[in-house]
């Protein structure tokens, strides 16, 4: 950098200092491949990842660093579009999904770069590669919850819970002592139904919606 | 204006005190609800993720209910998640013409197919706010609730994020990065609110299912902030923040300890308290982190 310090005078000040070198340039590696871009781009919610100046606000400002390590959307946008696949997987499958949806990062970023989606595409772009060997917990529970949107029109929180621990194959947990107990105290309050409120014609909704899926 | 009320599944459901303290202080201050009672569930968070056309379609489904029922020119949920899906629509129709076009022969299939992505959505906070406000609260105050110290809590989707909380927005807007409706609203009682950090922080509530741990690590994060700045009580504007800080506290406060254990409430709870409505109607005997105990002890129940 040591060359960089040539002689700059503005307005008359004589500036001196590693002025060009402020930020090193942006060096385009030659690993670059925009396959892994370009399939993310298609996911729901990824659209917007291109527009990314890698600015690092969203990272700055997430609500995860201070409580998982490592966690950076900013380095995760990166990764994919710089083509990085092996990376991603070795170090951060199991960040990626870790992603609390506060916004944060979407509401600050100066790009229009809908951050929080973005991060979700790329946990999707590997859950769909089948990198995690397993259904996670995120794909469970996303599955579970659109059934029964799709299925009954509303959510009935102790079917969901039932269904995802199931699902997760945990069921046995959701038995213990201190879940029943709080499960009783909802029941006898009022706050469980055991009959939901149903939505009449939901079934031709449902049915379109199915149809859409498809 | 005539408003539409979509109060969300949380609301008829673990939540339903939220749902009725909703009801009783908007009508305590003359504010005209018409429930579409017919909803459905917005998609939430895993609509958004699974299917972009779903995560238009629900959301949109309700507010064609409302517009083509009641010809409403606004719809206003209590729900944090809610207001962020119809929100997310309304801002895909304005901007998306592909996605408004998808949607509109959905809601022509299944609907009323009235809806064009042209009705107001509204957060009941920031609605009571420009609606009624403060003044008006601390005019109607019947029993003061000078001597509470309470946490003013908005959580996440509240004002976030900016690229779709600027569609369509005709009111008056809370400030995203440094709410300050729901202090204003609470300090009109003649309730204490304390300088609390952690306002509009996360909860981890999204994931308190996926990520137990993780979950419980933010929402301990949330309580014993509130704890530290000297709250006796926790007030939220959120069924989703509240099932995770509240519902799910016992379990919080195993992993981290009683600096994570206060009262959690809504703060239509306590607006209506002040107004004079029972605790009962108010069911401030709902929440599991036990609210009633401060309040017996500060003589407001």
């Amino acid at each position: 950098m040591a060359e960089n310090t040539d002689k700059m005078v503005i307005d008359g000040v004589e500036l001196v200092g590693i002025w060009k070198e402020f930020m090193p340039s942006r060096i385009l590696y030659e690993d670059v491949t925009t396959e892994f871009l370009n399939e993310v781009k298609k996911l729901p919610g990824g659209e917007t990842i291109a527009k990314c100046y890698q600015c690092g606000t969203c990272t700055g400002g997430c609500t995860l660093p201070e409580f998982v390590n490592k966690f950076n959307p900013r380095g995760f946008i990166n990764l994919v579009r710089r083509g990085h696949y092996d990376l991603l997987v070795s170090d951060y499958k199991e960040l990626v999904w870790k992603c609390v949806s506060c916004n944060r990062c979407t509401h600050r970023c100066p790009k229009g770069v809908n951050t929080q989606e973005v991060v979700r595409a790329i946990a999707k772009f590997l859950e769909d590669r089948k990198v995690f060997g397993k259904l996670t917990n995120d794909e469970a529970f996303d599955e579970v919850f659109m059934d029964e949107v799709i299925n009954e029109g509303r959510i009935d929180e102790v079917k969901i819970v039932k269904d995802f621990y199931a699902k997760t194959g945990r069921l046995k947990e959701m038995m213990s002592g201190d879940q029943l107990s709080l499960g009783f105290k909802m029941f006898t309050s009022g706050r469980i139904k055991l009959f939901g409120g149903k939505i009449k014609d939901w079934k031709k909704v449902s049915q379109r919606l199915k149809e859409e899926l498809q | 204006m005539k408003l539409g009320y979509f109060p969300g599944c949380s609301l008829k459901g673990m939540a339903r005190a939220y749902d009725e303290s909703t009801k009783i202080v908007a009508e305590g201050f003359g504010i005209e609800l018409m429930e579409v009672d017919d909803f459905n569930c917005c998609g939430a968070l895993e609509a958004k993720g699974s299917n972009e056309k779903l995560s238009y379609m629900l959301p949109a489904r309700v507010m064609d209910s409302a517009k083509g029922r009641f010809h409403v020119d606004a719809i206003v949920t209590p729900c944090n998640g809610c207001y962020h899906s119809l929100l997310r629509a309304n801002a895909a129709m304005n901007e998306d013409s592909a996605a408004k076009s998808d949607v509109i022969s959905f809601l022509k299939d299944v609907g009323y197919g009235t809806y064009e992505g042209d009705i107001d959505v509204r957060h009941f906070l920031e609605l009571f706010y420009n609606e009624v406000g403060p003044e008006k609260v601390k005019n109607a105050v019947k029993k003061s609730l000078k001597g509470l110290k309470v946490a003013s809590y908005y959580g996440c989707l509240y004002e976030r994020p900016k690229t779709i909380t600027k569609t369509g927005y005709k009111s008056k807007r809370d400030d995203s990065e440094n709410p300050y409706f729901q202090d204003e609203l609470l300090a009109a009682t003649g309730a204490e609110v304390v300088k609390f950090e952690a306002a509009a922080s996360c909860c981890g509530g999204a994931h308190a299912l996926q990520d137990e741990s993780l979950a419980a690590t933010l929402s301990a994060a949330v309580l014993s902030a509130a704890k530290k700045a000297g709250a006796d009580i926790l007030a939220l504007p959120c069924p989703l923040c509240g099932a995770a800080l509240d519902i799910k506290q016992p379990e919080i406060v195993k992993a981290h300890g009683n600096d994570a254990k206060i009262p959690v409430v809504y703060f239509t709870q306590l607006i209506g308290l002040a107004m004079g409505k029972s605790a009962k109607d108010l069911k401030l005997t709902d929440p599991i982190s036990n609210p009633m105990e401060i309040l017996k002890s500060k003589g407001l129940v």
